[in-house]
């Protein structure tokens, strides 16, 4: 043991973090996409100033991330619980097939659906979406079938009752209410990026000022630490499957009427789309950590990529290489933001 | 395997570049300000553009070999005439191409061409484009019903037709009688429900054919060889198989190949260069050209027509264009072949 005066070796005086620099590093994970994000718009402004700085275009890119949006919104509460949900795109799909079927169609759609009051499609719609996560729930839950095999089950199943109902035809017509809100706008802005905004922001509320939302981040972060803490794990779980499968549902209705149309395999990319705005936004598929606003930096970051794509001349074949290096280099970023963030939280 | 007819061929480029030139020098003329009323008339009489125009295409998806085909006519026929063509691809996707048609409704375009891939899904971005004054050129599949949407053309094949011609060809083939599949396409695209009800078309004439089996193999080539390896297992006897496009028809002639049973007759849609290399070889007995670069290329001459000849749909142009291409058996297959690689079918 040292004593003053005897040691000659020069102490290390302990490194004096300013305070900012701290946060700033504490904060890395979630500055990560924002930074990607705004090197994104930077550089297609740049790229193509007369199309992609528009209003018109804000708004394009806007109702783009809209529907992935909402089923986003769905699949972060599942994320941050640590499971998966494959079935997003499929339930959204079979959820707007199913309020096209209860709505009366044109003569020449050659479907043997049943025509009934807008509100009640709505219902039943919207009916059909709980019915497919409350089934999701039980798998998981109660049988235990891990969420990756019984989501992918539920993928199958979507697709199912899609083919069935339209068996292989297309309907075009929704209640008039859907239709407002998936093709008409309030003044400049289309309904639709309200709806998904609203939806976004009760999913914050959820998520951040109440006791479920804080046991959403308890059971994704550390399930046995929860379950001994007395919280419900199996109806937490069960909870965030349904809230998956009904705002993958109701962006399916969405969907379908901004669309314009409702047939099989329509929705098919929203799954990875939605996963990918969840994780490229800084939520962790292992649970625990994020939230909505990185699910919207993420939506942002996507929306941006693939609508500036479009704007700058370069070979199609190219742009799909293009937006995977991207998406590669922001997780990359994401993924190291993380370890400075974790290393300082060690420091 | 490759194909044999390479669709890059200087001798058709050095002609069509010559071609070409000839009209381009009509601009050169006008740009040294020597003669510009001759480089108008010289224009004119190519119908080619003395201004470059900026047209924007959208098709299915460049994954499937025939969409990428039509891109590959649609900027050749572009070079010729002048014309600027820029690629919103559909990736094989609804939604995709939703995003990219409202991406390229929100910028400026002398003309629009475009193959959905879901009926539907596009009508609002292209009313957008259509009230804008924008000439659209719908090609292959309808973007939405042709009476509730103001297309300046629709060009597009008679997919009951292709299907009731190739199946015409394989039923003449095993002399009227036998056993017979069909490998369908997806249920829900309109092509495919047209090749299926020119399938049954045909049969209806003959009752000593019996159908095996129709299942759908959504035009996924592993799915073809995972049903076809079932029905050469269940039915010892096939005489012929007529399938959706040709790519599930080599893929369901590797499997007979390694049973044995190549002697069953095999027809497809489409004839892309692959197919018509197997009907010279023999593999397949005949397919039915669906004629992308006459549609693409079809495209570009209907947008420079109406915007630098001022064609109106209804009046200098109609409103629908059927394109339909020949069915290939051995004799035809070579010509078809040049003419493909020279973007003329």
């Amino acid at each position: 043991m040292s004593t003053p005066g005897t040691d000659t070796t020069p102490q290390r005086k302990p490194t004096a973090t300013p305070r900012t620099s701290l946060r700033l590093r504490d904060h890395l994970k979630k500055i990560a996409p924002f930074i990607t994000l705004l090197f994104l718009i930077v550089f297609f402004s740049v790229a193509s100033p007369a199309s992609f700085l528009t209003w018109n275009n804000l708004t394009n890119i806007l109702t783009q991330i809209s529907v992935t949006g909402i089923i986003a919104t769905g699949l972060t509460f599942v994320i941050l619980c640590a499971e998966i949900d494959l079935s997003v795109g499929s339930v959204a799909n079979a959820v707007g097939i199913v309020l096209a079927f209860f709505t009366a169609q044109d003569a020449s759609v050659n479907i043997a659906n049943v025509p009934l009051p807008g509100w009640v499609a709505i219902v039943l719609a919207l009916t059909s979406a709980v019915i497919f996560g409350l089934v999701t729930a039980f798998g998981v839950t109660r049988i235990g079938i891990p969420s990756f095999i019984m989501t992918l089950a539920m993928l199958q199943i979507g697709a199912g009752v899609c083919a069935m109902l339209v068996r292989g035809q297309i309907a075009y017509n929704v209640p008039d209410v859907i239709k407002v809100l998936g093709t008409k706008a309030l003044g400049p802005i289309p309904w639709i990026v309200i709806v998904a905004a609203l939806v976004l922001a009760a999913g914050h509320f959820v998520l951040t000022y109440t006791r479920f939302g804080r046991y959403v981040y308890m059971v994704g972060g550390n399930r046995e630490a929860a379950e001994y803490s007395g919280v419900n794990v199996r109806a937490v779980v069960a909870s965030v499957m349904i809230i998956g499968a009904v705002c993958s549902g109701f962006a399916g209705m969405l969907g379908v009427a901004h669309l314009g149309s409702a047939q099989q395999d329509e929705f098919v990319d929203y799954l990875l789309d939605s996963i990918a705005a969840v994780v490229v936004g800084g939520t962790s598929l292992f649970g625990g950590q994020g939230g909505i606003p990185n699910t919207i930096i993420g939506l942002f970051v996507l929306g941006v990529l693939n609508n500036g794509l479009d704007h700058v001349k370069i070979d199609s074949f190219l742009k799909v290489l293009i937006r995977g290096l991207i998406l590669l280099t922001a997780l990359i970023i994401n993924i190291y933001a993380q370890r400075i963030r974790s290393r300082s939280l060690e420091e | 395997m490759a194909s044999k007819f390479d669709p890059r061929s200087y001798s058709r480029r050095d002609f069509f570049e010559i071609l070409g030139a000839s009209a381009g020098a009509a601009s050169l003329f006008g740009a040294f300000g020597s003669t510009p009323a001759l480089a108008a008339e010289m224009a004119k009489a190519t119908g080619r553009s003395e201004k470059p125009l900026k047209a924007a295409f959208s098709n299915a998806g460049l994954q499937a070999t025939w969409c990428a085909q039509g891109k590959q006519a649609a900027e050749f026929w572009g070079k010729l005439f002048n014309v600027e063509v820029t690629w919103f691809d559909g990736a094989l996707s609804s939604t995709k191409q939703r995003a990219a048609i409202d991406d390229l409704a929100s910028q400026k375009w002398d003309f629009v061409a475009i193959q959905a891939f879901g009926i539907g899904t596009l009508t609002d971005p292209v009313n957008k484009l259509i009230d804008a004054g924008t000439p659209v050129i719908d090609m292959d599949t309808l973007i939405a019903p042709l009476d509730s949407i103001n297309v300046h053309s629709f060009l597009a094949p008679d997919n009951e037709f292709m299907g009731s011609s190739v199946t015409q060809a394989l039923v003449e083939a095993i002399g009227g009688k036998g056993k017979v599949v069909m490998t369908q396409g997806a249920l829900g695209h309109t092509g495919a429900q047209g090749r299926a009800r020119g399938f049954h078309s045909v049969l209806k004439s003959y009752p000593n054919i019996e159908v095996l089996d129709e299942q759908p193999a959504d035009w996924d080539v592993t799915k073809v060889a995972r049903i076809w390896e079932t029905l050469l297992t269940k039915y010892p006897q096939i005489d012929a198989a007529f399938f959706h496009n040709d790519d599930m028809a080599l893929a369901a002639y590797n499997v007979m190949k390694q049973h044995n049973r190549t002697e069953i007759k095999v027809g497809g849609v489409d004839a892309m260069p692959p197919a018509v290399d197997a009907v010279v070889d023999g593999r397949m007995h005949a397919t039915v050209r669906n004629p992308s670069c006459r549609i693409h290329g079809g495209a570009i001459i209907a947008g420079v027509s109406a915007v630098v000849g001022g064609e109106k749909a209804g009046g200098g142009i109609p409103k629908h264009i059927i394109t339909d291409g020949p069915v290939i058996t051995k004799p035809n297959a070579p010509g078809i072949a040049w003419m493909e690689g020279h973007f003329l079918i």
